[in-house]
C-alpha cells in the first residue's frame, strides 16, 4: 500500500506511541486490516492478537481506542492510494451488520412524547427523516432527546451530531438512567459549514465501523449554513441537495433513522405566499425554516414545527409528511384526505402543554 | 488562533500536481474545495469531474469523524484520553452564581460550553450579575466554583473595579478569596468596535487562553463576558440597508467564533445585550393559517424577545432580532418592574446593614443601579424590587425570580411573586395592544411612527421586524443574491476569470516557496492569508500589547 507514515495521521499520541511499539510505522503496515473492526476484533494476519473488549471498545492488546481504530482505517482506505493491497472496497459492510440492518423491519418507534406521537400516528416510523423546526426557546431539543430515549432502552446506539453547543455531553448523560447506557450514545460537534459538508462525506465509512448505530440527531443543522453568508445561494442549493442524496442513502441502505432539528429565519412573505423584500407592499414579516424542506428526500421525511407561548404552553404543527403528494387539489375534501393535496396540504396540529421535562397533550385541533 | 479552514498548499495528503491543479481554479482551502459544486471546481480547473471527486475525498479522509462515546467521555478518565475527550469533558460544568435560588433557576448554576445571554435595561443590574459570576467562577471547586479566572470585555466602560471590591468583599461566599488574587484574575480589554470584537475573539483571547495554559501560570480562563454587545450594534436614522445587512453578518460571525470558544476550551461565555421598547402590533394571528408554514414575525417573536411573568414586563423586548436571538442557548432578562417592598430582614448574603435609606447610599456605591429607582418618594425604606426571567434555556425550563441588588451583589427573594404566565391560558391573547411608550421605528431609516389603530393591511416591513433581520432579509432575498452588498463583487468567476487566468500563469510558484509558507503559518498561528503581522493588527485596533502601560488604571487588575 503506501509509505506514508502513520505519524502524519491525526491520531491520538498515545495510540502513535502504541502502533509504533507494536512495529507499525506505515500505512502499509497496516495493509493486512479490511476494516476498523478488525484491527479491533482481532481476525489478523499479524501475529499480535487482538480482541475487543466489550464495554470498552479498546483492543486488549493494542489499546487503541476505538474512535483512533477508526481515523486509521478511513486513512487506510485512502482510494488515491494506488496498489492497495486490500481488494475490499471501503464501503463493503460486513455481512452481519447488513443482516442486523434488515433485522429491524419497519418498526415505529414511540417518541415519548405523546402529542408528537399521535401527529405521527403513532410514533417515528424506522428508516425514516423527522426535522423538528422553530422559534428560538421551543422544546426541539427536548422531543428529539425523547427520541433518543426510546432507542437507548431498546439497546440500539446513536450519534449525536451537534451544530451550536445547544445540547453539550453533560445535558446527553443526564438523560441516562443506566451508566451502561453510555457507550450506546456518540457526541460529536461542529460548527461550520466545511466541517458539517466533511462530516456527511465520511458517514459512509464513519458507519461501516459503528454498524449498531440506528439513529443519528442532527442537532441545529441550521446553524453552519446561517452562519455561511459569504455561500452563494446557488452553492447552497447544491450542498443541500447533496446533504438530501446522503440521508436517503442513509434511510434506504441502513435503514438509519435520522431526527433533525433547525432554527427559523425570517423572511417577507407577500399575500400571494410569494417571497418580498423590504419595499413590498403588503409583505409580512414571516418566520420559517430556512431551506423549506430543501434537503429532505420527500419520501422518507416528516416535518414538525413546534413552538411556545407563555413559556409553558404551544403548538405543534406536522408540516408535512410522506404521503403527501403535489397532486392538484380537487374541491378540498379537507376532514376525508387531510394529507392528498400538498398544495391544499392541511397543517395538523396539536396544541401541548410544557411539563416536568415533557411534552403533555391538549385537546387536539384538527 | 482558531484554526482556519486548512490551506491546501500546506495540507499533507495532496501532491504538488494536485496542488497545482487546484490553485488553478482558485480552490485554496479544504473549505474552498468541499463547498464549491463539485462541476465548478472541474470548470474552473479545466479538468473532468472524475478527477476532482476523488480529490474532494482525500480532504474528506483527512478529517475523519471524531466522534467520543459518554463512556470515552465520562467513563474513567485514563491518560488515553485525547484532547477532543479533554474538550468535551469540559463543557457542561457548572459553577455557582453565589445564590443558591439562583443557580437553580438556571438548571443548576451557570454552565460552560454554552452562550448566555443577559439582557435588560441599563439600570436593571446585568453588570451587576456579570461582576459577580467573575467572581463566583474563582471560587474552589469544594464551593461550587471552577478555580478559574475571567475575561472581561467592556464595550463602552471601563471595568468597574470598585463595585467588584465591594461585592468581593460583602458577600460572605467571597470571603476566602483574597483581594489580590481576585483581580490577578480577572482579565479585562477595551472593546470599542465590532471589528475588535472580532479580532479579539478570534485571535488575542485565544492566544491568551492558551498561554495561560501552557505556562501552567494563574488560573485557567473558563468565563467570557461582553459587556454589552447592543452597544455595538447601534443605529442611527442614517443608517442604510447595507450596513442593516452588514451587521447581520457581523452577528453570525461573532457567534460562530463564541461558540467555537466555547466548545474549544470549556468556556461560559455571558453576553450583556440591551432592550428596546417593545412595539406591540394590533394584528396578532389568532389562529395559525393552516395551509403556510411560516409564522408571522410579529407575533411570535415576542415569545423569544420578551419577557411576560409580570404586568408590564414586556414593555421591552432584547435587541437584535432573530438573527442573535438563534445564536445563544440562554437569554435572561432583568426588569425593574416599579414594584416596592419593605423588606424587614433582607434574605441577603451577609449584608447586616439593609436598611435601605438610599439617601445614604449604603445599598450600593454604584451610582447607576440606585440612582432613580431605590429613592423612592420622600424618605421611603422600601426596596426596589427587581424581576429576573428566563425567557429561554436549553438546560432549564422558562422560570422567573424576583430579586434585589445589595452591596453583596444579586440576591434572589425566596418569596418571588409567581409568574402570571403558569396559569393556563389559550394560545393567543387578544388583540389589546398596551400603549407602546415610543416605537422601535424612531430607530429605522425609512419607518414613520405609527398610531395604534386597528388595520386591515400590515404595516411596513420596517416596523414588523427588528432592524437586524431586515438586513438578514435584504442579504437573502435581494435579486444580486450573494454577499455582494458590500460593495464588490463576491463572484469573481463570471468577470475576472480571465484575468485570474493570466495572473496564476504568469506566477510561478515552486515547491520550495509551498515549504517557506508552511514554516511561517506553524510558527506564528496565523493565516498566511493575512497581510501584515498581528501586531500591526492589533495596533490598529488600539488594543497594542506590549503598547499598553501598566500603571493605566488605578487598580492592579491585570489587562490583556
Amino acid at each position: 500500500m503506501s509509505t506514508r507514515a502513520l505519524s502524519s495521521l491525526p491520531l491520538p499520541p498515545s495510540t502513535l506511541a502504541v502502533l509504533k511499539e507494536s512495529g507499525y510505522e506505515t500505512l502499509g503496515d497496516l495493509k493486512c486490516y479490511q476494516s476498523p473492526d478488525q484491527l479491533t476484533d482481532g481476525k489478523p494476519l499479524a501475529p499480535i492478537l487482538l480482541s475487543l473488549d466489550d464495554d470498552k471498545g479498546y483492543t486488549k492488546a493494542l489499546k487503541i481506542p476505538l474512535s483512533a481504530s477508526q481515523s486509521l482505517f478511513s486513512a487506510t482506505q485512502d482510494p488515491s492510494r494506488t496498489g492497495a493491497s486490500s481488494s475490499a472496497s471501503p464501503l463493503t459492510q460486513s455481512l452481519a451488520s447488513i443482516v442486523s440492518s434488515r433485522k429491524r423491519s419497519l418498526d415505529v418507534i414511540a417518541t415519548q412524547c405523546s402529542p408528537v406521537d399521535s401527529l405521527l400516528n403513532g410514533g417515528l416510523r424506522r428508516g425514516h427523516i423527522l426535522e423538528i423546526s422553530g422559534p428560538p426557546g421551543s422544546p426541539k431539543e427536548l422531543i428529539a432527546k425523547g427520541i433518543m430515549n426510546s432507542f437507548i432502552m431498546a439497546g440500539e446506539e446513536v450519534l449525536f451530531v451537534d451544530c451550536q453547543n445547544a445540547t453539550n455531553p453533560a445535558s446527553l448523560d443526564e438523560l441516562l438512567k443506566n451508566p451502561r447506557h453510555r457507550r450506546l450514545v456518540s457526541y460529536v460537534e461542529m460548527h461550520t459549514l466545511p466541517e458539517l459538508m466533511i462530516f456527511f462525506n465520511n458517514t459512509t465509512n464513519y458507519l461501516a465501523s459503528r454498524p449498531n448505530i440506528a439513529l443519528i440527531v442532527l442537532n441545529s443543522i441550521s446553524f453552519p449554513f446561517l452562519n455561511a453568508f459569504t455561500l452563494k445561494k446557488s452553492a447552497k442549493s447544491v450542498l443541500l441537495e447533496q446533504i438530501k442524496q446522503k440521508l436517503l442513502k442513509l434511510c434506504t441502505n441502513r435503514n438509519m433513522t435520522i431526527v433533525s432539528t433547525t432554527q427559523l429565519s425570517t423572511k417577507l412573505i407577500k399575500p400571494d405566499g410569494s417571497s418580498g423584500s423590504f419595499d413590498t407592499e403588503g409583505a409580512r414579516g414571516m418566520m420559517m425554516a430556512p431551506f423549506g424542506a430543501a434537503y429532505l428526500p420527500p419520501g422518507r421525511s416528516y416535518r414538525l414545527q413546534v413552538t411556545l407561548d407563555m413559556g409553558r404552553s404551544g403548538t405543534l404543527r406536522l408540516l408535512s409528511s410522506p404521503n403527501t403528494r403535489t397532486k392538484p387539489s380537487g374541491d378540498g375534501n379537507r376532514k376525508d384526505q387531510p394529507r392528498q393535496m400538498v398544495n391544499q396540504n392541511v397543517i395538523i396540529k396539536q396544541r401541548f402543554l410544557l411539563g416536568n421535562g415533557n411534552l403533555i397533550s391538549l385537546n387536539e385541533v384538527a | 488562533m482558531l484554526d482556519p479552514s486548512p490551506v491546501l498548499a500546506t495540507h499533507p495528503a495532496f501532491t504538488y500536481a494536485q496542488k497545482a491543479l487546484l490553485r488553478k481554479g482558485r480552490i485554496l482551502t479544504v473549505s474552498d474545495l468541499v463547498l464549491t459544486p463539485a462541476e465548478e471546481i472541474a470548470r474552473r480547473c479545466r479538468v473532468a469531474l472524475s478527477e476532482i471527486q476523488p480529490l474532494v475525498e482525500l480532504a474528506c479522509r483527512g478529517q475523519p469523524i471524531q466522534a467520543r462515546t459518554l463512556e470515552d467521555i465520562f467513563g474513567p478518565s485514563d491518560d488515553e484520553d485525547d484532547q477532543i475527550t479533554r474538550q468535551l469533558r469540559l463543557t457542561g460544568e457548572k459553577f455557582t452564581t453565589g445564590d443558591e435560588i439562583l443557580d437553580a433557576a438556571l438548571g443548576g448554576g451557570l454552565q460552560t460550553g454554552m452562550v448566555w445571554e443577559i439582557v435588560g435595561e441599563s439600570s436593571a443590574g446585568k453588570t451587576q450579575l456579570a461582576l459577580q459570576l467573575s467572581l463566583a467562577v474563582q471560587l474552589p471547586r469544594s464551593q461550587g466554583g471552577l478555580e478559574g479566572s475571567t475575561c472581561y470585555l467592556t464595550t463602552s466602560r471601563q471595568l468597574e473595579t470598585q463595585r467588584l471590591k465591594e461585592i468581593a468583599t460583602a458577600h460572605p461566599i467571597f470571603s476566602e478569596l483574597s483581594s489580590g488574587q481576585l483581580f490577578d484574575n480577572v482579565h479585562t480589554l477595551r472593546v470599542p468596535a465590532i471589528s475588535s470584537l472580532e479580532n479579539i475573539l478570534s485571535t488575542i483571547l485565544p492566544n491568551f487562553v492558551e498561554t495561560r495554559l501552557k505556562d501552567g501560570k494563574g488560573e485557567p480562563v473558563r468565563l467570557l463576558i461582553i459587556d454589552a454587545l447592543g452597544e455595538l450594534f447601534h443605529l442611527t436614522n442614517q443608517t442604510t440597508t447595507n450596513t442593516l445587512v452588514e451587521r447581520s453578518h457581523n452577528i453570525t460571525t461573532i457567534s460562530t467564533l463564541l461558540h467555537e470558544l466555547a466548545s474549544r476550551y470549556g468556556l461560559a461565555i455571558v453576553v450583556l445585550n440591551e432592550v428596546v421598547d417593545a412595539f406591540h402590533t394590533d394584528i396578532y394571528e389568532t389562529e395559525e393559517d393552516d395551509h403556510f408554514e411560516g409564522l408571522l414575525y410579529a407575533s411570535h417573536s415576542r415569545w423569544f424577545n420578551r419577557a411576560h411573568s409580570l404586568p408590564g414586563e414586556d414593555r421591552k423586548e432584547a435587541s437584535l432580532g432573530l438573527v442573535w436571538a438563534n445564536q445563544v442557548n440562554t437569554r435572561i432578562m432583568l426588569s425593574r418592574t416599579g414594584r416596592r417592598r419593605y423588606l424587614d430582614s433582607l434574605p441577603a448574603p451577609g449584608d447586616k446593614r439593609q436598611r435601605i435609606n438610599s439617601a445614604s447610599g449604603s445599598l450600593s456605591s454604584s451610582s447607576n443601579t440606585t440612582s432613580q429607582g431605590e429613592r423612592g418618594d420622600e424618605n421611603d425604606n422600601s426596596t426596589l424590587i427587581r424581576r429576573l426571567t428566563v425567557i429561554f434555556s436549553s438546560v432549564a425550563p422558562p422560570t422567573s425570580v424576583d430579586y434585589i441588588v445589595t452591596t453583596g451583589g444579586i440576591s434572589v427573594l425566596p418569596d418571588s411573586e409567581p409568574s402570571i404566565s403558569s396559569t393556563l391560558i389559550p394560545a393567543y391573547s387578544t388583540p389589546a395592544p398596551a400603549p407602546a411608550a415610543s416605537s422601535i421605528s424612531n430607530q429605522l431609516p425609512s419607518a414613520s411612527s405609527h398610531a395604534a389603530h386597528a388595520q386591515t393591511t400590515p404595516p411596513p416591513p420596517s416596523t414588523q421586524l427588528a432592524p437586524l433581520d431586515i438586513g438578514f432579509v435584504e442579504d437573502n432575498e435581494s435579486p444580486f443574491n450573494s454577499s455582494g452588498s458590500k460593495g464588490f463583487d463576491s463572484d469573481p468567476t463570471t468577470l475576472y476569470e480571465d484575468e485570474w487566468e493570466k495572473y496564476w500563469e504568469m506566477d510561478e510558484i515552486t515547491e520550495e516557496m509551498y515549504l517557506s509558507v508552511a514554516a511561517t503559518d506553524s510558527s506564528d498561528g496565523v493565516s498566511v492569508g493575512v497581510d501584515g503581522d498581528p501586531r500591526s493588527e492589533a495596533g490598529r485596533v488600539g488594543i497594542g500589547i506590549e503598547g499598553r502601560s501598566a500603571d493605566e488604571g488605578t487598580d492592579h487588575h491585570s489587562q490583556l
